[in-house]
């Protein structure tokens, strides 16, 4: 699907790394994650601070007569706002290697042009032009119209968002005891070998993926599935009581125990 | 088999994220033709119910073309309308019963809360903190109820459009199915694409907001009669905001089919399965 923009890399190494950008929709809700928290941080602030400000400004205008305080207080209070919204930013990306929260939920990283993750100076710069960049949404414009879907923060900076690359599924998959029992039965009787790594991971995603569906749905792919596997692999005569699932199941163990995979 | 590597990753449920910015580029790439649709969509809605049954089937078609496109099955207009024409007033059926069922829905919310209100007024009276607090969680309770139905009613002209379905009560059953534990994941993805059709309506109210800011300007000004001048600028500026809300949303349209698009693609994938097949045998 070219339905995603992706930037490719040369290490040094000559190792061509690819990447494949974040996308506006990840990154408005990355946005929408890190706001909340960012407004809900704020909120907590300034009520604390205007607890503390009440009992200061009591103690000084009894105590030391010092009025003038309360300008200062609220002088700091603005200083520590603005602190806060530049700094969550800041702090975050540099400590997380270009994640904040949001990002984090949202699975996206940011990274340098050259690939490198991201350090304070860059994570600075993009911090100090957010303003500039949530000024009439020019940000988002910015990253729905330019190929590399940067920002101006982006552009000064010299990074680009990516998304994580989902771990490579170390996910055990749970197999019933009779298809271990039929997975020997199939490696003697069917050419599992005419299998293609491609097929294999077809299988693969749907007993991932066999959870979420709907029962009804899930029977009418495993019955496609299965014949399709059965024509492949030569496989005329299933044994009785054996459904497509458990078919499937053991076709997947087959499959990994003829490449020498303990399951 | 080099042309079917990549078909395995293809297949894979999208985040919420990417639901988004699926629909973005696929409007970014078939602009003129999907804009042309809402267009020609907004000019029917002109005419009283045939134009408003035109209305709902030129939306339709607009998905239609971008679930095609998803599929990596792309069609022209005129096929994709022959599909929507076959089953022509079901997509506006399905609207007017989503509408009453959401109607009805909130209707009946809003006459429990009442109840609940005056049981807690009795109980707390009606200036405790307890009962101010009680009742906007109340008010927050029945609005997550209404998002609820809202997102498993979402999208009910997919089906119609896509599948072999002609009935609009069976398409709505459909809709249900489909989203049936993803409302939520619905709701946020509703979220963003909101947020990110909020630049273009933000900038399509200003002559609204000038407007309405002049006038009241004047009226703290003075207090006397505004010449007919000012009063010609004043409607002149709300009369070109109505005309730009209305380009908005037009605008705005085509992303929101996309989106639905998208959302039924990744459902299907994720609830059904949608393109988990063994090499290009069949088709």
């Amino acid at each position: 699907m070219h339905i995603f923009n992706r930037i490719k890399y040369q290490t040094p190494e000559s190792v061509e790394l690819e990447f494949v950008l974040a996308g506006i929709g990840s990154r408005a809700w990355a946005l929408l994650i890190d706001y909340h928290i960012l407004a809900l941080t704020l909120i907590i602030f300034l009520s604390v601070w205007m607890l503390i400000s009440v009992q200061v400004l009591d103690w000084s205008t009894n105590v030391a007569g010092a009025e003038k305080i309360g300008i200062w207080l609220y002088a700091i209070a603005l200083l520590v706002n603005y602190f806060i919204y530049t700094g969550y930013f800041v702090f975050f990306e540099t400590v997380w290697q270009g994640q904040t929260p949001g990002k984090r939920i949202a699975k996206i990283r940011v990274i340098q042009d050259n690939g490198r993750p991201i350090g304070l100076q860059q994570a600075a710069i993009r911090a100090l032009l957010r303003l500039v960049d949530d000024t009439l949404f020019l940000g988002g414009f910015f990253i729905v119209f330019s190929r590399r879907e940067k920002r101006i923060g982006d552009w000064v900076a010299g990074t680009v968002v990516i998304q994580i690359q989902p771990p490579s599924a170390t996910t055990t998959l749970v197999v019933s005891e009779q298809a271990k029992l039929l997975c020997q039965q199939l490696i003697q009787q069917a050419n599992i070998s005419a299998m293609l790594p491609d097929d294999f991971a077809v299988i693969r995603e749907y007993l991932l993926r066999r959870k979420e569906m709907s029962p009804k749905a899930k029977d009418a792919v495993a019955a496609r599935l299965a014949k399709q596997v059965k024509a492949i692999i030569n496989l005329e005569k299933v044994p009785a009581g054996i459904n497509s699932d458990v078919l499937l199941e053991a076709i997947y163990l087959a499959y990994q125990q003829s490449l020498n995979f303990e399951p | 088999m080099s042309e079917n590597f990549g078909t395995t990753s293809s297949v894979q449920p999208l985040s919420v994220g990417n639901v988004v910015s699926a629909a973005v580029k696929l409007y970014r790439s078939h602009f003129q033709q999907y804009l042309g649709l809402a267009f020609q969509a907004i000019l029917w809605a002109i005419i009283p119910i045939y134009g408003w049954a035109k209305f709902y089937a030129l939306h339709a078609t607009i998905s239609r073309l971008a679930f095609g496109e998803l599929v990596n099955q792309p069609e022209s207009i005129r096929s994709a309308k022959h599909h929507i024409n076959s089953r022509f007033w079901s997509f506006w059926l399905a609207q007017i019963i989503v509408t009453i069922i959401l109607f009805f829905l909130n209707f009946g919310l809003a006459i429990i809360k009442g109840i609940i209100t005056r049981i807690l007024g009795g109980i707390f009276g009606n200036e405790s903190v307890v009962f101010v607090l009680l009742n906007i969680v109340f008010s927050l309770a029945t609005l997550v109820i209404y998002l609820w139905f809202f997102s498993r009613l979402f999208l009910p002209e997919l089906p119609l459009a896509i599948e072999d379905i002609r009935d609009a009560g069976e398409a709505i059953g459909r809709s249900w199915e489909l989203t049936k534990g993803h409302a939520w994941r619905l709701q946020v993805i509703i979220l963003i694409a909101s947020l990110i059709t909020l630049p273009i309506i933000v900038l399509a109210m200003i002559p609204f907001a000038f407007g309405i800011g002049y006038f009241v300007t004047l009226a703290l000004s003075g207090g006397t009669e505004p010449s007919i001048d000012v009063s010609n600028t004043f409607w002149m500026l709300i009369f070109l905001g109505l005309i730009l809300l209305l380009l908005a949303n037009v605008l705005v349209t085509p992303f929101w089919q996309a989106i639905k698009a998208v959302v039924y693609y990744d459902l299907r994938s994720r609830r059904e399965g949608l393109g988990l097949k063994l090499r290009d045998r069949e088709i």
